[in-house]
Order: C-alpha cells, then sequence, then structure tokens
C-alpha cells in the first residue's frame, strides 16, 4: 500500500465534516463529565499513535479495509487503554469512512473546546522568546481587551526584528519592526515620488 | 537634468518626522489552494463582496465567492508566486482604478497601471470599477449624434451619443476598423475615445496603438489592454475599468466614447473564472449571470439628463460571431441590451463592399432622433431601399427579363452601394456624406458608369471644397435644421442642386475629352 506523502495543509471540506463530529464528542464527553480526559487522550492518540505509525494510520483511513476489521483493530490495540467513549466515537469514525477526517475532529474539538469554556486561542509571535513575567502581561492585558480567557501559543521569529504580532481568529494586531519599516518605506517613496512629480524644479540642479 | 540629493533627504527627513507608528490591524486569511487566475482561502471571515485583498507577492485580487468555510479570490496580476499557506489579507476597499485628464493618452492595463512607459500616471481621483448605472431619473433620451464618419453607418443606422450600438461579426468582417474609423473621426468633436481590448493578440493592439498615435488620436484617446496572455480575472475586469474611466467625463459634462473589443472574449473569460469557481454552468456552459455581467456594463452608457450636466457616454461594444451564428447564446444576450446592431457579413466583405454592412438586418433603435436633420431628409428610405434592392438583386441573377422600372432600381443600387464603400482610416465630413447621399439618391449618378461611382464622388467632393465652399459652409451651419434638402423649394435643396449640375457639366465635357 502506497504511504501518503503530502497530506494536504487544510482541507475546508474534512474541517466542516470534523465540526460536526468533533461537537458530537464534545456532547457526549460533556454529559458523562469527562471531557479533559477524553481531549487529552484524543490528542495523545494523534500525536503518539497515529503520527508515528503512518502504516497504521493508513489502514484505519483506506477504503478498501472493511470497517469491521477496523473495529477490530482499534478494539485490540486501545481496549483498556483509553476511555470507552473515545473508543467508541473512533469506532463510530470507522464505521462512517470518516478516519481521513481524524486530524480535522482534533483541530475542531479544541476550537469547540475553547468556544464551550469561553476561552480564546491567541497566536503571539515575538523576536525573542518572552519571560514568563512578560507573557502573563501580555495575557492579562489581552483578557481585559478581549473579555474572555486568553490561551498563548507561542512563537518566536527572529525575522519580525522586534515587537509582537498578535493574532486572534482572522484578525492580525501587528506591532512588530519590520512592519513599520515597510510601511515607513512605502509612505517615504510615494511621498517623495509626489514631491517630484509635483515640483520638479525644486529638486532639479542646473548642469 | 541632475537631481539634488540634498533636497530629496530633506523630504525624507521631513516625512520621518511625521511618520507615526500605528498598530497595523489587519484581517487575514491563509492560501488553500490557488491557480489559473483563482485562489481559495481559509479565513477572511469578516471580508465582504467584491473586497480587495492582497496577497504577500502584493498582487491583489478580489473577493469573489463568499462560501461556508472559504472564500474564492480572483487574481488580479501574478498568481504563479503565490503559494498554499500563504497570508492574504482584505483591504477593506472596492476596486478602483485612476480616472481623469491624466490617463487621456495612456495605455494601461485594466487597474491603471501604465504599460506604454511614460511614467506613472499622475491620476488625482480614483473611481470604483464597478459602480451602478444611473436611474431613470438621471437619464435623458439620446439627442445628439456621434458621427462614425461612415456614409453607410452615419447615414442608415446612426449613432447617437449616450447609445449603446453592437458591432457584430464573423471574425475578419471589418468590426474593429468600424470602431477605430469612430475614433479617428472624433478628432474635433471633443469627445473622448476608450478603447479597451480585451483577449487579443498583443501584436493587434500595438498595431491600433501605432495607427492612433500616427493619426494624431491618442490626444484624446486611452486604451485599456488585458491582452490574450493577461489572466482572466483581468480580462473580466477590463471593461468595468475602462467605462469607470469613460463616465468620469460624462459626469463632467463632457461626452465620451467606449469600445469594447471585443465581449465575446470577456464572457470567455467570465466562463473560465465561473467554472473554476464551481458556480453552476448554464447554456453553453456560460454562468447565469453572464447576461448581467453584460447588462449591468452597459446600462452605464447614458445620455444624462441637463440637470446633471447632459454629459454622455456612448458604447459600441464588440461581438465575435461563428459562422454567422447570431442565435448563440452571448450574441442575442447583447443584441437584446443593445439599442441596435451593425452587422457585418463576410462574402460583403470579400466583394468588396467595405464596410461590409448589410443593410437588411443592421438598424438602430434610437439613433434616429439624434441623426442631423439633413441627413435624414437625404437618406431616410436608404436602408429599406438598399435591403429590397438585395432582394431584386437576387431575383435578376436567375436571368429573368426585366421591366425597364425594375432595371432602373437595379441600377439605382448598384451605384448606391458603391457609393457607401469607403476606405479605411478615411472617415468623412457629415456635410460631405450628405453631399455624396443626396447626388446618389437623387439619380445624379445614374449614367455615370458604375465602377465609376468612387471617383466621381471623389471628384464632385473636391469640386464642393475648392469651387463651391459658400454652399457646403451654408450646408454646415444648416444641417440641424428640419427643412435642409426636404423640399425641392428650399434654399439648400437649389444651391446643392445647382453644385451638382454645374459639376456634372464640367466632368462630361471632361471625361468626353
Amino acid at each position: 500500500m502506497t504511504e501518503i506523502r503530502h497530506r494536504t495543509v487544510f482541507d475546508s471540506e474534512q474541517q466542516r465534516a470534523g465540526t460536526t463530529y468533533a461537537r458530537a464528542l464534545l456532547g457526549a464527553s460533556e454529559r458523562a463529565g469527562v471531557t479533559e480526559t477524553v481531549m487529552a487522550e484524543f490528542a495523545s492518540l494523534v500525536r503518539d499513535v497515529l503520527d508515528k505509525l503512518p502504516k497504521w494510520d493508513a489502514a484505519l483511513t483506506s477504503p478498501r479495509i472493511p470497517y469491521e476489521r477496523k473495529e477490530q483493530m482499534l478494539d485490540r490495540a486501545l481496549r483498556g487503554k483509553m476511555h470507552p467513549l473515545l473508543l467508541n466515537f473512533l469506532k463510530v469514525v470507522a464505521r462512517r469512512g470518516r478516519f481521513d477526517c481524524l486530524r480535522a475532529i482534533g483541530r475542531a474539538l479544541q476550537d469547540e473546546y475553547n468556544l464551550l469554556r469561553g476561552r480564546v486561542e491567541v497566536d503571539v509571535c515575538s523576536a525573542e522568546s518572552l519571560d514568563s513575567a512578560a507573557q502573563s502581561a501580555i495575557a492579562e492585558r489581552l483578557r481585559s481587551v478581549l473579555g474572555r480567557e486568553v490561551h498563548l501559543r507561542l512563537r518566536v521569529d527572529p525575522a519580525i526584528v522586534a515587537g509582537l504580532t498578535i493574532r486572534v481568529g482572522d484578525t492580525v494586531y501587528d506591532g512588530s519592526v519590520v512592519n513599520q519599516l515597510a510601511r515607513m518605506r512605502e509612505e517615504i517613496l510615494n511621498h517623495t515620488n509626489q514631491q517630484i512629480r509635483l515640483n520638479l524644479d525644486r529638486f532639479a540642479v542646473e548642469r | 537634468m541632475k537631481f539634488s540629493a540634498d533636497e530629496i533627504a530633506s523630504v525624507i527627513q521631513a516625512e520621518l518626522e511625521q511618520f507615526e507608528s500605528q498598530l497595523d490591524v489587519r484581517e487575514v486569511g491563509t492560501v488553500l489552494e490557488v491557480g489559473d487566475g483563482i485562489a481559495r482561502v481559509h479565513g477572511l471571515s469578516g471580508v465582504m463582496a467584491n473586497e480587495m485583498v492582497e496577497f504577500p507577492t502584493g498582487v491583489q485580487g478580489q473577493a469573489f465567492n463568499l462560501e461556508e468555510n472559504s472564500v474564492g479570490i480572483i487574481i488580479l496580476g501574478d498568481y504563479l508566486q503565490i503559494e498554499e499557506g500563504a497570508e492574504v489579507r482584505a483591504l477593506g476597499q472596492l476596486l478602483s482604478v485612476p480616472v481623469g485628464e491624466a490617463v487621456i493618452g495612456r495605455v494601461l492595463d485594466p487597474l491603471g497601471n501604465p504599460l506604454d512607459g511614460k511614467g506613472p500616471v499622475n491620476a488625482k481621483e480614483r473611481r470604483p470599477v464597478e459602480i451602478i448605472a444611473p436611474g431613470v431619473a438621471e437619464r435623458q433620451p439620446v439627442r445628439e449624434p456621434l458621427q462614425t464618419g461612415l456614409k453607410a453607418v452615419d447615414a442608415m443606422t446612426p449613432i447617437g451619443r449616450g447609445q449603446r450600438e453592437l458591432l457584430i461579426g464573423d471574425r475578419k468582417t471589418g468590426k474593429t476598423a468600424i470602431a477605430l474609423d469612430t475614433i479617428l473621426n472624433q478628432k474635433d468633436s471633443g469627445v473622448k475615445c476608450f478603447y479597451v481590448a480585451v483577449g487579443q493578440k498583443d501584436s493587434s493592439v500595438a498595431g491600433v496603438v501605432k495607427m492612433l498615435e500616427d493619426h494624431g488620436a491618442m490626444d484624446y484617446t486611452t486604451v485599456i489592454v488585458a491582452g490574450a496572455s493577461s489572466p482572466a480575472p483581468l480580462q473580466y475586469v477590463a471593461p468595468y475599468a475602462g467605462t469607470s474611466m469613460a463616465e468620469y467625463f460624462m459626469w463632467q459634462g463632457q461626452h465620451a466614447l467606449i469600445i469594447y473589443d471585443d465581449l465575446s472574449k470577456q464572457a470567455v473569460a467570465y466562463r473560465q473564472l465561473s467554472l473554476l469557481m464551481r458556480r453552476p454552468p448554464g447554456r453553453e456552459a456560460y454562468p447565469g449571470d453572464i447576461f448581467y455581467a453584460h447588462s449591468r456594463l452597459l446600462e452605464r452608457s447614458v445620455k444624462l439628463s441637463e440637470k446633471l450636466g447632459g454629459g454622455s457616454l456612448t458604447s459600441l461594444p464588440l461581438i465575435e460571431t461563428l459562422e454567422g451564428e447570431v442565435s448563440a447564446y452571448i450574441p442575442t444576450n447583447v443584441i437584446s441590451i443593445t439599442d441596435g446592431q451593425i452587422y457585418l457579413q463576410p462574402d460583403l466583405f470579400f466583394a468588396g463592399i467595405r464596410p461590409a454592412m448589410n443593410p437588411g438586418i443592421s438598424v438602430s433603435r434610437v439613433g434616429g432622433a439624434a441623426q442631423v436633420k439633413a441627413m435624414r431628409n437625404v437618406a431616410g428610405g436608404l436602408r429599406l431601399d438598399l435591403a429590397s434592392f438585395r432582394e431584386l438583386e437576387a431575383f435578376a441573377q436567375m436571368g429573368t427579363e426585366l421591366d425597364a422600372a425594375t432595371q432602373s432600381r437595379l441600377d439605382r443600387g448598384y451605384r448606391m452601394v458603391e457609393l457607401l464603400k469607403q476606405p479605411q482610416y478615411k472617415p468623412m465630413h457629415v456635410v460631405d456624406q450628405i453631399l455624396s447621399i443626396y447626388a446618389g439618391t437623387n439619380g445624379y449618378l445614374d449614367n455615370v458608369p458604375v465602377d465609376q461611382v468612387q471617383q466621381w464622388e471623389k471628384d464632385f467632393l473636391q469640386f464642393v471644397h475648392t469651387h463651391k465652399k459658400d454652399v457646403w459652409r451654408m450646408l454646415d451651419t444648416r444641417k440641424n435644421e428640419a427643412a435642409t434638402l426636404k423640399s425641392p423649394d428650399d434654399q439648400t435643396t437649389k444651391a446643392v442642386r445647382a453644385a451638382i449640375e454645374e459639376f456634372k457639366r464640367q466632368y462630361t465635357r471632361r471625361s468626353a475629352d
């Protein structure tokens, strides 16, 4: 069986299906009161099992293997090692032939969970790694502005020179020095161009 | 000339001192897939329909499809450098182009960027590309003529300022030639001309620009080019962009003329975009809103009311048919939108009848009211006469014996067809046209051999210009009076007759020698 070499970065159709499954899983686990356990186990399943064993992942995803076999595989490998609710969920996913959406489900699960708990994920990018005091200051400030619990995802990128870029959802607040430099360059170019066009004599030198 | 570095430095310094560092807030999305001039983007949750977006390469795009999980973007520029995962930012603006006197004489792309190497466009104003056309109260009926300088068109299918007249025909039948002659004829009329080339060979466009320059027509003309190698989104946008530039002059109370060469190729570009965006295909695989794409464009050609300055925008859309098939989808659409059509036929073209206009099925629905009065008096029945002549001619070819009356109608028809021929790039003044057609319709050419008609016309007009300038001037001043050349007793009629008869005496004497 050929392995999947290039996974599409993001598939909006899968994401749509994933959101539906994630909501269902979250609803069931919330009722059973085991949401945090299920989420942790789900993340671990993707990270520690499927990412490490791509062939097993491919087998579960493959439409050529009947779902009974997939259920047996899941039972043999995972029974007793994870919460039965999650195992049942995986079997449902296998039966519906939606195992290809598993990572999309994982992403949607996190988003839906944040929504449920009134949290918001914020991407923070800085030029150097931030110490814990700076981190908590940023989180505190964002919490007061956004009015919601903030979960920071930190990233270090020396290319922004200094300052911070903060992304909440689809909105980017860009306070990076590299962005300011670019804007400064653009404004100066435009302005100087305009001045030269309006008043050529001022810049001309007699030879 | 040399630039002074110190002065430039001082400008930069002033600018630096004024620079305020503000937090840059932007709405972003991520490219999911890109290709063939379109991109699908995840995110951009607050983007609005037709809003502009910018890719990291600086290329701009337009939000075209707003879907549940993604946004379809048409990319107005080079799409080959854009990668999956790239950040797209919304600009919070609609697509706009520079307008004003600065665009006149330039060759521009549909975004208003110069293509002629004559430096940046120093426009002070911009106008959005998509504008809803003026409503009923803002218009008035078409009433002033727009002279094309072509006898056949000005006599039989007159065009008024604010009219939409379709030029339709197969390839190589002279559609562009008519449009370009019309531009050349606007030299002293004050009409600003816009030539929108969509999906054409860049070599043809270069030829057109060269020709316009050689005839001094670039002084009042703008050429907007989205060539065959331009991405489909630019070809789709070009007619709207050109219209925005032309509309500026209309709203200034001036007159403008725009030529869309041609709308079939724009329709094809729009079909490509729509299919790539997975909009459902309809007839001939065109999307459902292809009619709206053309109707909203052509509705923007308007004669504004006096209160709004009375400016006008006249448009000459071109449509290329295949094998004369006017009942295909796009031709029928555009025929139904426009105020008449000039139908060009290859068999006429190859028979040497140029412009190769078929008078039987060419019409102008509103131009009659705008026609120069003297021309209307002279050429009123010409179109129907010529159409019936064609039928008679076909009948006569069967070798039947003809009575004298029919034979004389045939003879008159042959001479009129000959008289309406006109070489390319030689537009005629309306008074010259009136004189020629008066001579033809009143039988003064009946005893001139058919192959000498064109020479006769040339000599006659030269005669009038050299010896009868007073008659020419009288016609020019009185051409808009209803009585001119109407009754035989009118002063103008008498003067023109006397001039023709005097010329004929000279002509027969000369040919007898």
